[in-house]
C-alpha cells in the first residue's frame, strides 16, 4: 500500500486508523445517532398519557416531525460527547503538541492547514449529520407516519446549526485553553450554557413549533427567537479567532507543561525571572491545598452515596407501586399508592398521576367532596362523595368521556365499602413510574447505581477535576 | 512570494557556515532558590562552540541543567544573558519563535497517533520532491535497515515515548534545519533505540546538519556521539570529543576478579604504588592517575611475578559510562 495521504485526508480520518477518511465509521455513527432517536421516540410514545406528554409534545406526536425533531435533539448530545471524546483529533491541539511545529519544518503551511482543518470538520459534520437525517427519515417511513416535508428543512438547518456552534467553540477553545482535560470541562460547560441561551430565547419553543418550523424563515426572524443570530455570531468570531490565532500559536514552539518534578533536586524551588517586567513566576508546582481536596472528596463521596441510596429506595418503591392491584393494595406507612391510568378524576388526577389514598377504618369521617377508594362488587373504584344520607354515600366521577351517559358511574354505597381517601399526586413519580415499567427505564433504574459503584473513581476524580475547573477559571487573572 | 522567502532561507543555509552554536557567557533566566541560600542561575557562564557536522551529546548531573541548555540553544526559552549565535546569527533573547535553521524535538507527542510509523513518515515527507512510491520504498528500506522494521507498520500510539523520539529524530533528518537538538535527558533508550539513532545520526551528518543530543544515558552518548559537553552544578565541565573525555576520566585500567583479592591488593600496592587500587563487587579496580602512562601489560606482568594466578583480568575499554561514573565519585555529585 503507498501511503499519499494529504492534510485534508488526514482531518477527515478523525481518530480512526482503519481507512483512509473514516467514511465507514461516519456512516455508522449517522445510522447509530438515527437508530438512538428512534428509540427515544418510542420510549417517549410510551409515556404519552403521562406529564411527559404535556410537556414535551414534540417528541411524541405520530409524525415525521417528531421523529426528526428527536433526531435533532440526540444528535445535538451525540455530537457534543463525539468532540469530548475526539476533541485531540478534531481541534488545534495538534498545535499545542507541536505535531505542526514538525509539519511547518517539512514544508507545510499553516494557513492552509487551517482551512484544511476547517473545511474536513464542515465536510465530516455535514456529512454524518445529514446521514443521520435521511436515515430518521427512511425508519420514519417504515412506520407510516403521514409524509409532511415542510417543517424537514428548517428542522435540519437548526441541527445542522446547534452541531457547527458547538464544534467550532470546542476547535476555538482549543487555542486557548492548554490543557486538554480542562477543554473538555469547557465543551461540557459550554453546552449546558447553550441550552440555557436557547431556553431564554424563546428557541425552543420556535423549534417544537410544528406550525412556525413549516417556514424556514423564521429561524431568521429575530422577533421569533434571537439565537441564530448569536449562532451565527459565535460561528463568524470563532472562524476569524481560528484563523488567525491559530496562525499565531503556530509560529511558536509550545512548552508542554512545565513538569519539574522529577529532575529537580528536593528541598529546591526554581523560579523565572521574565524581562522586561522583572516579574517573577514560580515554576515548582504549588502545594495543593490537601484540605480542600478532602472536603471535595467527602462531598462527593457523600453525594454518589445518596444517589445509590434514592435510585435503590425508587425502584423498591417503584416495584411495590407496580404491584399494587385493585383489591391487592400495598400500604407503606399507611397510605395506598396508585398509577392512576384513567382520566375519570381529571383534572383533580390526571391520567398515569401517582395518586396516594390514606387507608381509613369504617370510624373515620368522610366529608362531602372527598375522593375515595372504595370496592363494589369486588371491583375498587375511584370517585367523589357527592352526598350521604343515613351512613349511605353517593360517588360519583369528575370527569366523563364525550360521547358518553352523565350519571353511569353514580353509585350509592355503604361507609363499609370506603378505605380510603385521596391525599394528594405526583405526576412526575407517576412518569417515573410508568417509564420503569419500560424495558428502558428498568434497564435505566437498574443500571445507575451499578455504573456509580463500578465506576466510582473515574465518576469522583471527574467532578473533582470539574470543580478544579471552574475554581480555576474564576481566580484566573486577566 | 513565499517560495521567494523559501528559497532565501534554503540559499542561506547552504552557505558554508562551520560554527553552528557558540554560546559565551550565558545565564539562564532561571534561578534556583534553596532555603537559607540566595538564588542562583540554573546555568551561568555557559560558553561553548558546536561546529558543523558535529554530534554533540549534552549531559551532566542535573537533567533540569541539561533541558533547559538544549531548550535555549534551541530557541526554545530565552536566555537572561551573554551571548548565543546559532548558525552564525544571532537570537532574539525572550522570545521563542520557531527558527527554519533549528529543528527542535523535546516532545514526543509530535506525531499523530492515528497513524502507522510508515504511513506518518510518508505524510511528514510527502512534500520532498520525487516519485511518491520509490520514496515509500527507501523510507521502508531505511527502517528496516536501522533496526526498526519491527515497528514500522506500528500504529503510533501503541509505541513507547522513547520510540516516538527516535522516529521524529528521522523526521528531522529530512528536514532542511541545520541544526537538530533533540532533548530527551528523562528517556532511557534501549539498544535497539541506540543503533537506530546511531544510523540515523550518520544520515544527519551526511546531510550536512550538526545534531544536538541532550542525554543522561552514557551508552547513547558512547555510540552516537562525536563530542561531549558535560553540565556540573550550572556550568560548563567539559566539552569536547567523547574519546578525550573518556581518556581524561575513565581512569580504570584493570578489573581483576581472583580469590584472594584483598591480598592481591595489598602486594600491588607495595610493587605498583603509581596505580590506585580499591575493591568493588568483589573485583580489584585498578586505576591511573593522568599523568601516568598506563601499561597494562606491565601491571599483569607484576601480578604473574607476584605468584598470583588470577581468575579474571580484564582490561578496561575506556567508556563513556564509567568516566561519567568516575566524576559522580570524585565530585561527590
Amino acid at each position: 500500500m503507498i501511503y499519499k495521504n494529504s492534510y485534508f485526508q488526514k482531518e477527515l480520518r478523525h481518530a480512526y486508523i482503519e481507512n483512509s477518511i473514516s467514511s465507514k465509521r461516519k456512516n455508522a455513527f449517522a445510522i447509530l445517532a438515527g437508530l438512538v432517536s428512534f428509540a427515544v421516540h418510542f420510549f417517549m410514545r410510551t409515556m404519552s398519557g403521562s406529564v411527559l406528554g404535556d410537556m414535551f409534545p414534540q417528541f411524541i406526536q405520530t409524525s415525521y416531525f417528531s421523529t426528526l425533531y428527536t433526531y435533532v435533539t440526540v444528535a445535538f448530545f451525540l455530537y457534543v460527547l463525539y468532540f469530548i471524546i475526539y476533541y485531540e483529533y478534531l481541534s488545534f491541539v495538534e498545535i499545542r503538541k507541536n505535531r505542526w511545529y514538525l509539519l511547518t519544518k517539512m514544508g507545510y503551511s499553516p494557513l492552509s492547514m487551517i482551512f484544511s482543518k476547517l473545511l474536513a470538520f464542515l465536510y465530516s459534520v455535514w456529512m454524518m449529520y445529514s446521514g443521520g437525517f435521511l436515515f430518521t427519515i427512511g425508519l420514519t417511513l417504515l412506520i407510516k407516519y403521514t409524509f409532511i416535508h415542510e417543517y424537514m428543512p428548517a428542522l435540519y438547518i437548526a441541527g445542522l446549526i446547534d452541531i457547527l456552534v458547538i464544534g467550532i467553540v470546542s476547535i476555538t477553545s482549543s487555542l486557548y485553553i492548554r490543557d486538554t482535560k480542562n477543554a473538555r470541562y469547557f465543551i461540557f460547560i459550554f453546552t449546558i450554557v447553550l441550552l440555557v441561551v436557547k431556553s431564554v430565547t424563546g428557541y425552543f419553543t420556535l423549534t417544537s413549533d410544528r406550525i412556525m418550523m413549516q417556514n424556514a424563515l423564521n429561524l431568521v426572524d429575530s422577533s421569533q427567537a434571537k439565537y441564530l443570530l448569536f449562532s451565527a455570531a459565535i460561528v463568524f468570531v470563532c472562524t476569524l479567532i481560528c484563523v488567525f490565532k491559530a496562525q499565531s500559536v503556530a509560529k511558536y514552539y509550545n512548552m508542554p507543561e512545565e513538569t519539574y518534578g522529577y529532575v529537580i533536586p528536593e528541598g529546591t524551588s526554581v523560579f523565572k525571572i521574565a524581562d522586561p517586567a522583572k516579574k517573577i513566576h514560580l515554576l515548582t508546582h504549588k502545594e495543593k491545598s490537601v484540605a480542600s481536596n478532602n472536603i471535595i472528596d467527602f462531598a462527593i463521596t457523600a453525594l454518589f452515596v445518596g444517589i445509590i441510596c434514592i435510585t435503590l429506595v425508587v425502584n423498591a418503591f417503584i416495584l411495590i407501586s407496580s404491584a399494587t392491584q385493585p383489591g391487592k393494595e400495598i400500604t407503606i406507612f399507611n397510605v395506598v399508592p396508585y398509577v392512576f391510568q384513567s382520566n375519570t378524576m381529571e383534572p383533580h388526577i390526571m391520567e398515569n398521576d401517582l395518586a396516594y389514598f390514606r387507608r381509613i377504618d369504617h370510624i373515620e369521617p368522610i366529608n362531602i367532596g372527598d375522593i375515595v377508594l372504595f370496592q363494589d362488587n369486588k371491583v375498587v373504584y375511584v370517585e367523589r362523595v357527592n352526598a350521604e344520607e343515613n351512613g349511605q354515600y353517593t360517588v360519583d366521577i369528575d370527569n366523563y368521556p364525550p360521547m358518553s351517559q352523565v350519571g353511569a358511574m353514580k353509585k350509592t354505597i355503604s361507609r363499609e365499602a370506603i378505605y380510603g381517601i385521596y391525599t394528594h399526586r405526583n405526576r412526575w413519580l407517576g412518569v417515573l413510574i410508568l417509564s420503569a415499567n419500560t424495558v428502558f427505564g428498568r434497564f435505566v433504574l437498574l443500571l445507575v447505581p451499578a455504573v456509580i459503584l463500578f465506576f466510582y473513581n473515574p465518576i469522583r476524580i471527574f467532578v473533582i477535576n470539574l470543580i478544579h475547573f471552574i475554581r480555576t477559571s474564576s481566580e484566573a487573572p486577566d | 512570494m513565499r517560495k521567494k522567502v523559501l528559497n532565501t532561507q534554503k540559499n542561506e543555509q547552504q552557505k558554508d557556515i562551520q560554527n553552528v552554536v557558540f554560546m559565551e557567557h550565558l545565564s539562564s533566566g532561571e534561578f534556583f532558590l534553596k532555603d537559607g541560600k540566595p538564588p542562583q542561575p540554573v546555568l551561568h557562564d555557559i560558553g561553548l562552540s558546536f561546529q558543523k557536522g558535529q554530534v554533540w551529546g549534552i549531559t551532566g548531573n542535573s537533567l533540569f541543567e541539561i533541558k533547559l541548555l538544549a531548550e535555549i540553544m534551541a530557541n526554545i526559552k530565552p536566555y537572561r544573558s551573554g551571548k548565543c549565535v546559532l548558525i552564525e546569527r544571532g537570537m532574539m533573547r525572550h522570545k521563542r519563535i520557531t527558527l527554519p535553521h533549528v529543528f527542535y524535538i523535546g516532545s514526543s507527542e509530535m506525531l499523530y497517533n492515528n497513524m502507522n510509523v510508515l504511513e506518518f513518515l510518508m505524510f511528514a515527507t510527502v512534500k520532498l520532491s520525487g516519485n511518491k512510491v520509490e520514496h515509500q520504498e527507501r523510507v521502508l528500506e531505511y527502517l528496516i535497515s536501522i533496526g526498526l522494521k519491527r515497528i514500522s507498520l506500528t500504529p503510533i500510539y501503541m509505541l513507547s515515548r522513547e520510540q516516538k523520539a527516535v522516529i521524529i529524530m528521522l523526521v528531522a533528518a529530512y528536514s532542511e534545519s541545520q541544526l537538530v537538538v533533540h532533548n530527551f535527558p528523562d528517556y532511557s533508550f534501549d539498544d535497539v533505540l541506540i543503533d537506530a539513532m546511531q544510523q540515523i545520526a550518520k544520515l544527519i551528518i551526511e546531510r550536512g546538519k550538526t545534531l544536538v543530543i541532550a542525554t543522561s544515558t552514557p551508552e547513547l552518548i558512547e555510540k552516537v556521539c562525536s563530542h561531549i559537553l558535560f553540565l556540573m552544578n550550572g556550568n560548563v565541565f567539559y566539552q569536547g570529543t567523547v574519546r578525550d573525555f573518556c581518556r581524561e576520566y575513565d581512569r580504570i585500567v584493570l578489573k581483576i576478579q581472583d580469590s584472594n583479592i584483598e591480598k592481591m591488593a595489598r602486594t600491588l600496592r607495595i610493587l605498583l604504588p603509581c596505580y590506585q587500587y580499591s575493591l568493588e563487587d568483589n573485583s580489584l579496580i585498578v586505576r591511573t592517575d593522568q599523568d601516568v602512562a598506563v601499561n597494562p601489560k606491565h601491571i599483569c606482568n607484576k601480578i604473574v611475578e607476584a605468584g598470583f594466578e588470577p581468575a579474571r583480568i580484564e582490561i578496561n575499554p575506556q567508556k563513556v559510562k564509567n568516566a561519567y561514573e568516575e566524576i559522580i565519585r570524585d565530585y561527590d555529585l
